[in-house]
């Protein structure tokens, strides 16, 4: 295998929308890559436009990475047309724990500096 | 892999082909699940109509370049190094191009524009061309049908059917009509189609609602579900609304009843390209509506078209073998009773025909190849143009660009940077060349249906038309990014550093810039010449003097129900009936009208050691009623008009015209003189020269004044079931008497089907083919006039804009605005001249290919081209006005300060 980039440093930076999707919908439940697009794109209403060549690639880094894990089996009566099953690792998971107390941090911050939007006429 | 089991459609195949952009472990690894993905995609766009489908496509297109180019650069050993900012040429190339773009959207913009003019001209001319020429019938195995060539009498049609499936796989017989679906008064005509029974089946389509109908109903008094008809998908959207109760629906057809049986599918248009059959009845139907004179039995009617289809491994010469085995007991079982000509003697022939048959493919091959090179020439200016356009601003790049030389980019790489920017305006412009085709080609196609014949033709966006265009797209990019990508190779770093944008070394490029503009004035130049030789073919046609008067005359065209015996009659009291309404002049009865489709022609008998031999013994021939050249407007020069004596029993008399009395007559006065004519049954009639009329146009309107006899209409033993009664109006617009007409009609005879047409519009439907010639190339010699004039402005703008030192310099020493005017105006000048004289010589030598479209002057016509050569070099005038204009004005004193 290439050699690995290191999670450790990457880790407390914001990962990208994409992938951050990406992991969050594989947190929910296994899935073939397919399946994941589409939860992708539903859970970020459409914002994040995901086709099959972008995300096949960040798919790869994410496996690179050891974050998600192609599952050797196949389940009974699976149609074979849709390519493997992908499961998040431990290591998955941790990453995104990390984002979420990154994000929660982020909000606790703003919410601590009290920048509520202003409008119109003060 | 895992993904083999999917049924592979074009559009899986041209994916695999995009998924070699990645690196061949990543396709193994991921390959699967992504066709999965594309194909699920694919459905969801392709089932949100065409626009997002496009979408779809570019989309996927750009997405799989992209990550399957910047996958392999990073799989390579250096995967590991940091990101830079050059990671891979070709995504950087990409983004650069794209960048350069943006910084100058208006240039942009207008070379997208005119690209997708250009793509998008070509393209539509190519999808009629497609789906007049190449495109095979949608239904099964099209490569093996075969057309037997001419046209066959039912007699011969049923001894081919009763050895079919013996010689070959099956076949069938149709005859083109067109059907009336009025139950009275005034025609609704539609197209369709007369087709023996197993039509359906040989072709192997079927019907989405409902069936087809079989042999079983293919039967003179209909089968066992009575007298049926098939409807296109067309017609019953547009006449029933899509209902789907249509089963079982009687249909009018020529005023007889019909029972919907089947609804055809969308894609289905008949046997013939070019016309839709939108109501398709059996063969033996055709007795049903004629009655006592059906063409089943006529041993001498030729009507029908017959299609067979070649047994698997068959090859068309031994199905041609087989059938001309069998041609003597076919001759012997249909030989008609009284014979005196060959009759099938000349053997079989069968052409292939997987592309069914069309009568438009023969008049229309040849003008669409006449656009397909003006539209082919538009472009070339175009790519002229952008090319312009990419040097310049290569040129003003020179510094930039030699920086990155010093810095060590290489020549290759700044040479793809300016391909890739070329690449990108000819991806644009092709997608938006995609979209003026579909419309274009629609448009295209309504402007050649005319009042008395719909055209219809399909053209979907299939991969022919999409190869075609990228092709074009490709070329195109090629040719206007070459010139800049050129121009990298003689750039020295040290140089451009030295030059800081401003340069006597720029000049060279000029040349080219030059060199471009000329090849553009000489463009344009055939464009115009082309445009105006059609426009005067159309206007000579138009103002040409017929011999009649078109503007006041409506025609009806009056289908009666009587036998034979009383038509004389009934005819006769309709034409009454027209005559009497108030507004009309006059009234008369004919066989055929001028210009109309219908003709008949008769063999003069001449004295023997005549000079006249062969088609010079044939003469046009029409039956006519008393008043029918007053109605008409066509002058008696001598002699007397038909009157009522004319009749059956009274001696044969006949008028004739100038033409007919100088060929066929002696000298001195026709009148009083004898002729005989003989029929195609040997038998000679004579007649009496009664009346001289003054020539006019029979049929065709490019044809010279031929040869015509009228002889009574009451003389007429046989009247056909339809005629046509002329109407002169008085005054109003002709089209006004039409409800009054009808009235009067209706009340004579309730069972006349009626079909109105001004013969002005009839005039003007004969001339469709020079309208649309003349209108297209009218168009593109303007766009080409155009885009000329903008090259020539901005080589101009360029040149001033370089040697403003230079001018400045001049107006300090003393040169007036005028003497500034002139030397740029005589620049342009030289420029024009140049591409004048190229352009002459190619358009003498081109406007041979036209000749044949021309009528009343000579395709290398002196006028034509002085007039197109004034018309440029007055556009031109004014493209290099302005910048010689804004020349004059600069101001000495600052542009020395600046370059000083």
């Amino acid at each position: 295998m290439a050699a690995r980039r290191t999670t450790e440093a990457s880790s407390l930076k914001p990962l990208k929308p994409a992938v951050f999707h990406i992991l969050l919908a594989l947190a929910a439940r296994d899935n073939y890559g397919y399946a994941v697009m589409l939860a992708v794109r539903r859970a970020s209403d459409g914002h994040v436009p995901l086709s099959p060549g972008s995300f096949y690639r960040h798919l790869a880094k994410l496996i690179d990475d050891g974050l998600v894990v192609e599952l050797s089996q196949r389940r009974a009566g699976d149609d074979p047309r849709r390519g493997a099953y992908y499961r998040l690792t431990a290591r998955g998971h941790s990453v995104l724990a990390d984002e979420r107390r990154r994000l929660a941090a982020l909000v606790a911050a703003i919410d601590g500096l009290q920048v509520a939007p202003r409008r119109g006429p003060a | 892999m895992s993904g083999s089991d999917i049924p592979r459609t074009i559009a899986d195949r041209l994916y695999g082909v995009l998924l070699r952009a990645y690196p061949p472990s990543f396709r193994d690894r991921f390959g699967a699940g992504m066709r999965y993905a594309f194909a699920c995609d694919r459905e969801i766009a392709r089932s949100r109509g065409w626009r997002d489908y496009a979408r779809f496509w570019l989309l996927t297109i750009v997405d799989t370049l992209r990550s399957g180019f910047a996958e392999r650069s990073e799989s390579k050993p250096h995967r590991s190094r940091e990101k830079t900012p050059m990671r891979s040429w070709f995504v950087v190339d990409w983004r650069d191009g794209w960048r350069s773009l943006r910084a100058t959207p208006a240039i942009s913009a207008l070379a997208v524009l005119s690209l997708g003019l250009g793509i998008g001209a070509n393209s539509a001319l190519f999808s009629i061309y497609n789906g007049l020429m190449l495109r095979n019938l949608p239904v099964a195995d099209a490569k093996r049908l075969v057309l037997l060539t001419g046209e066959w009498t039912n007699p011969i049609w049923e001894e081919i059917r009763a050895r079919q499936d013996q010689i070959a796989d099956g076949g069938f017989a149709w005859s083109v009509e067109r059907f009336d679906l009025s139950p009275s008064g005034e025609t609704d005509p539609v197209d369709g189609i007369f087709a023996s029974g197993r039509m359906f089946e040989v072709l192997g389509v079927s019907a989405i609602r409902g069936r087809t109908f079989t042999s079983a109903d293919d039967d003179r008094r209909g089968g066992q579900s009575g007298p049926v008809a098939v409807i296109s998908y067309q017609l019953w959207h547009q006449r029933f609304a899509g209902a789907n109760d249509v089963l079982g629906r009687t249909l009018s057809v020529n005023r007889k009843l019909f029972t919907i049986v089947g609804v055809m599918p969308k894609g289905f248009f008949g046997p013939d390209v070019g016309r839709s059959a939108d109501v398709i009845l059996p063969l033996g139907a055709e007795a049903i509506i004629n009655g006592a004179e059906s063409s089943l039995d006529g041993r001498l009617s030729w009507w029908l078209n017959i299609m067979l289809r070649l047994q698997r491994d068959q090859t068309i010469g031994q199905l041609t073998e087989q059938l001309r085995g069998v041609q003597p007991q076919i001759r012997a079982a249909t030989l008609p009773a009284q014979l005196n000509f060959d009759y099938l003697t000349e053997p079989f022939e069968l052409e292939a025909a997987p592309s069914g048959r069309s009568t438009l493919r023969a008049r229309y091959e040849q003008p669409l190849k006449a656009l397909m090179a003006v539209v082919g020439l538009v472009l070339l200016i175009a790519c002229a143009n952008i090319a312009n356009l990419l040097l310049a601003r290569a040129t003003a790049r020179r510094h930039e660009l030699g920086v990155r030389l010093a810095l060590g980019a290489s020549r290759l790489r700044l040479s793809r940077q300016l391909l890739g920017e070329s690449l990108l305006l000819a991806g644009a412009g092709a997608a938006l060349g995609l979209l003026c085709a579909r419309w274009g080609s629609r448009a295209l196609v309504a402007q050649l249906s005319s009042v008395s014949n719909s055209v219809f033709l399909d053209m979907p966006l299939d991969w022919r038309v999409l190869a075609f265009t990228m092709a074009v797209s490709a070329a195109t990019a090629l040719l206007f990014g070459m010139a800049p990508a050129m121009s990298m190779s003689g750039l020295s770093p040290f140089e451009a550093l030295k030059e800081q944008g401003r340069s006597a070394s720029g000049e060279r490029r000029g040349g080219v810039r030059q060199f471009l503009v000329v090849l553009q004035v000489a463009l344009s130049l055939i464009l115009v010449v082309t445009a105006s030789l059609f426009t005067r073919t159309l206007f000579s046609l138009t103002t040409r003097d017929l011999g009649f008067d078109r503007g006041p005359v409506l025609l009806a065209s009056v289908t009666v129900t009587q036998p034979a015996e009383r038509r004389l009659d009934v005819f006769e009291r309709l034409r009454d009936a027209a005559a009497a309404v108030p507004g009309v002049t006059s009234a008369a009865i004919s066989f055929t009208t001028p210009t109309g489709r219908a003709g008949w022609n008769t063999r003069i008998v001449v004295p023997p050691g005549s000079p006249l031999k062969g088609r010079e013994l044939a003469s046009w021939i029409n039956a006519v009623s008393p008043d029918w050249f007053k109605t008409y407007g066509i002058r008696l020069a001598g002699g007397r008009d038909f009157n009522s004596h004319d009749r059956i029993g009274a001696p044969r008399v006949a008028i004739v015209n100038r033409a007919f009395a100088r060929r066929f007559l002696k000298e001195g006065d026709p009148v009083g003189q004898y002729f005989s004519d003989q029929g195609p049954s040997g038998k000679q009639d004579s007649f009496a020269v009664v009346g001289v009329v003054e020539d006019s146009i029979y049929r065709s309107i490019r044809a010279a004044m031929e040869p015509t006899m009228f002889v009574p209409f009451a003389q007429w033993s046989n009247p056909r079931s339809v005629v046509s009664i002329g109407v002169r109006s008085a005054g109003a617009p002709p089209l006004s008497l039409t409800r009054s007409l009808s009235d009067a009609f209706g009340k004579t005879d309730p069972q006349a089907s009626l079909t109105f047409l001004t013969l002005s519009s009839q005039v003007d439907a004969a001339l469709t083919q020079e309208r649309l010639l003349a209108r297209l190339s009218t168009f593109f010699g303007g766009l080409a006039l155009l885009l000329a004039s903008l090259g020539l402005y901005g080589v101009t703008a360029y040149s001033v804009n370089r040697r403003r030192g230079e001018i400045g310099i001049r107006m300090a020493l003393g040169a007036n605005a005028s003497t500034i005017v002139r030397m740029i105006l005589n620049r342009v000048g030289v420029l024009v001249a140049l591409g004048i004289a190229v352009g002459t010589g190619a358009g003498l030598w081109a406007s041979r290919f036209v000749a044949s479209f021309l009528y009343g002057f000579e395709p290398s016509d002196p006028g034509t081209f002085v007039l197109a050569a004034l018309v440029l070099s007055l556009v031109a005038a004014a493209a290099g006005w302005l910048p010689a204009l804004r020349a004059s004005r600069i101001d000495p004193a600052e542009v020395l300060r600046i370059d000083a």
